[in-house]
């Protein structure tokens, strides 16, 4: 899988890299806009990695070339702006996602790990891991072949450990990914604790493995070791 | 007071004040001056009288004419030196009594005294005074009005392009234009106070495109170290082997990082609504937010088995920013969720232009008068800002909507009016 980071900080590009490589994916940079339109037009990727504010243009305008020149490429937008207009218009000149900074590495790549499999296994969208199977279109569960009844934050807890396998979550990361715009809600960090024993209970009650392991003091592990 | 009733009420008072006292010494002068040409008349009449009296006494002897002069017998005892004196004497032509001024001479002529009484008659002397006053009255009336309507004349003329720059400063947007074209007015201090004007316009114009695009970056500028520092967090979390103590560290970098994170985004809020950056104005449901975020309040009030209950009785409409009313409602629901207790209650209800949401929570009224203020916090949790509330008031006052808050029943009452 290929992917474009268009960001001119090179601290948060270099960063972005080096999570995503280790996810296997193969990643390419551009600093500046003319870069990105460069890159963009010469070769294919499956995803773009937009930032907005760019030294030498507007990112959105990429987006608008990137479907002018029908490039089938997922685009996330990645956006220092707040207001939900901005971000409506990222969606409206055709991003299929967006991000606001910052963000956390684990949540961009559940992002970018969701809209490849929306874009690459159109109306299949499955996920296997040992015994568990993710029907992501349908947002069901099975473990051992029996459904698993999960809340809508379970399962959103789950895909989201799915996505970042073998990786430390923080606890605010996890919250910040459930919640979104409510995450600043102190309260909400002692319940990531409950929706996390919660999963962890379901899981092992279908007769699957105990996969998530607490990192005493910073988060938890979604691990097979 | 307008200026022009202003200089019209000091020239009016002024003139009046001179007139009075003007008129006053005018009578007093008229008087005095009139006074005196009727002694020294009457005294070259009595000078003629005597004359001819000594050349030929027995002439007058017995002449009497009331009113002009009368001629009586004197003696020695009652001589006296001649003296003026007003009197009133029966005019019979007309059977009036009218004012005269007469002077007495005593005279002796061949050894005999006599008295002699010369009059004049006042009442000429006296109209004349009258109709003088009048005249002069009836013309300090027409020159003051004259005054007031010249002055109204001059005013509505001289200040006209006063009242120009007037309404062009009323119509003035700082944020569409980038000057005042001020037309050249034939008055040098006007022109002088549209250059000035323009000078300021233009001062003004820059601080608040500074400050507009200082704010538009900083949420920019600031947040990018932030992520920078947020991600690279990150990656020193999953490089193992970390002992606890070190992850412990990382994490809490990570946590000042986002609070200072939060801390830039809802500062750069409360500085855009202060410099007045949300002018949109769109039609929004209060509903429609409510239950765009009821959902996540819901799962979250769940598991501290908060009772949740949204009652609407009212479909609420109001113009305002999209984000601002969302930011508006949100705020006040997660504090409703955030200040509970264990197994409490969040009733939210709409009615009528209102919406009410009360909450349980500590049993302890809130100080009213405080509770909108920057950076005040009543419960002890580390990681509320304390500004969720002030940035609640600030787009209540920008929209004029009404927040009030109580304690009734063992709830925390929060009424918002529309």
């Amino acid at each position: 899988m290929k992917i474009l980071i268009v960001e001119d900080e090179i601290a948060l590009q270099e960063s972005i890299n080096s999570y995503l490589k280790v996810e296997g994916y193969n990643c390419e940079s551009a600093l500046t806009f003319n870069e990105g339109q460069e890159k963009i037009c010469m070769y294919p990727y499956d995803c773009l990695l937009i930032d907005v504010n760019l030294p030498d243009g507007n990112g959105l305008d990429l987006i608008k070339l990137a479907k002018s020149q029908n490039v089938t490429a997922g685009i996330i937008v990645i956006s220092a702006r707040e207001t939900i207009d901005d971000r409506i218009t990222g969606l409206n000149f055709g991003a299929d996602d967006y991000i606001v900074k910052p963000f956390h590495l684990s949540e961009l790549n559940a992002r970018i790990y969701s809209l490849l499999r929306r874009i690459h296994f159109k109306g299949e969208d499955q996920i296997v891991f040992n015994e568990i199977e993710v029907n992501a279109t349908e947002r069901l569960v099975m473990i051992n072949n029996s459904p698993l009844d999960l809340t809508k934050k379970e399962y959103d807890l789950l895909l989201y450990f799915l996505s970042n396998k073998n990786r430390v979550l923080t606890k605010e990361s996890i919250c910040e990914y459930l919640w979104g715009d409510h995450a600043d809600n102190a309260g909400t960090l002692d319940f990531v604790y409950t929706h996390i024993k919660n999963l962890r209970k379901k899981m092992i009650d279908k007769g699957g493995q105990n996969y998530i392991h607490t990192m005493y003091g910073v988060g938890y592990k979604f691990t097979t070791k | 007071m307008k200026l022009l009733n202003r200089t019209s009420y000091i020239l009016i008072t002024t003139i009046l004040f001179v007139v009075f006292f003007g008129s006053i010494a005018f009578y007093i002068i008229l008087k005095s001056t009139t006074d005196k040409e009727i002694k020294k008349e009457l005294n070259s009449r009595m000078e003629y009288v005597i004359h001819e009296f000594r050349l030929n006494p027995t002439v007058f002897g017995s002449l009497s004419l009331p009113g002009y002069i009368t001629v009586e017998e004197g003696s020695p005892e009652t001589k006296s030196m001649p003296f003026f004196r007003d009197t009133i004497l029966l005019d019979e032509l007309d059977n009036s009594y009218k004012q005269y001024k007469s002077l007495t001479a005593d005279v002796e002529v061949n050894s005999e005294f006599y008295r002699i009484n010369v009059y004049k008659s006042l009442s000429v002397s006296n109209q004349l005074i009258e109709r003088i006053t009048l005249i002069v009255t009836i013309i300090i009336i027409v020159f003051i009005l004259f005054i007031y309507l010249l002055n109204r004349f001059i005013f509505e003329r001289v200040w006209a392009d006063f009242f120009v720059t007037i309404d062009k400063l009323k119509s003035y947007n700082v944020d569409l234009d980038s000057s005042i074209h001020f037309e050249a007015s034939e008055i040098a201090e006007f022109n002088l106070l549209n250059s000035a004007l323009n000078q300021m316009i233009v001062n003004l114009r820059e601080d608040y495109l500074n400050v507009k695009e200082f704010t538009g970056n900083i949420s920019h500028e600031i947040q990018t170290p932030l992520s920078i520092i947020r991600l690279k967090c990150e990656l020193l979390l999953q490089s193992m082997p970390l002992s606890n103590k070190q992850a412990e560290l990382i994490r809490d970098i990570q946590k000042t990082n986002s609070r200072l994170s939060r801390l830039n985004k809802t500062l750069v809020l409360l500085t855009k609504i202060d410099n007045k950056q949300f002018p949109q104005k769109e039609k929004i449901s209060v509903d429609e937010i409510i239950r765009r975020h009821l959902e996540d309040f819901t799962s979250l009030a769940t598991l501290r088995n908060i009772e949740l209950k949204y009652s609407k009785n009212a479909d609420i409409y109001v113009f305002g920013d999209a984000t601002l009313i969302d930011v508006l409602l949100v705020n006040l629901i997660k504090n409703a969720v955030l200040h509970n207790i264990d197994n409490g209650k969040i009733f939210i209800e709409t009615k009528d232009n209102e919406i009410i949401i009360s909450n349980t929570g500590e049993e302890k009224e809130l100080q009213a008068k405080k509770i909108f203020d920057r950076y005040t916090k009543f419960s002890g949790k580390n990681d509320s800002l304390g500004l969720g509330l002030s940035l609640v008031k600030k787009i209540c006052d920008l929209y004029r909507f009404k927040i009030s808050y109580k304690y009734e029943n063992n709830l925390h009452i929060f009424s918002l009016l529309f």
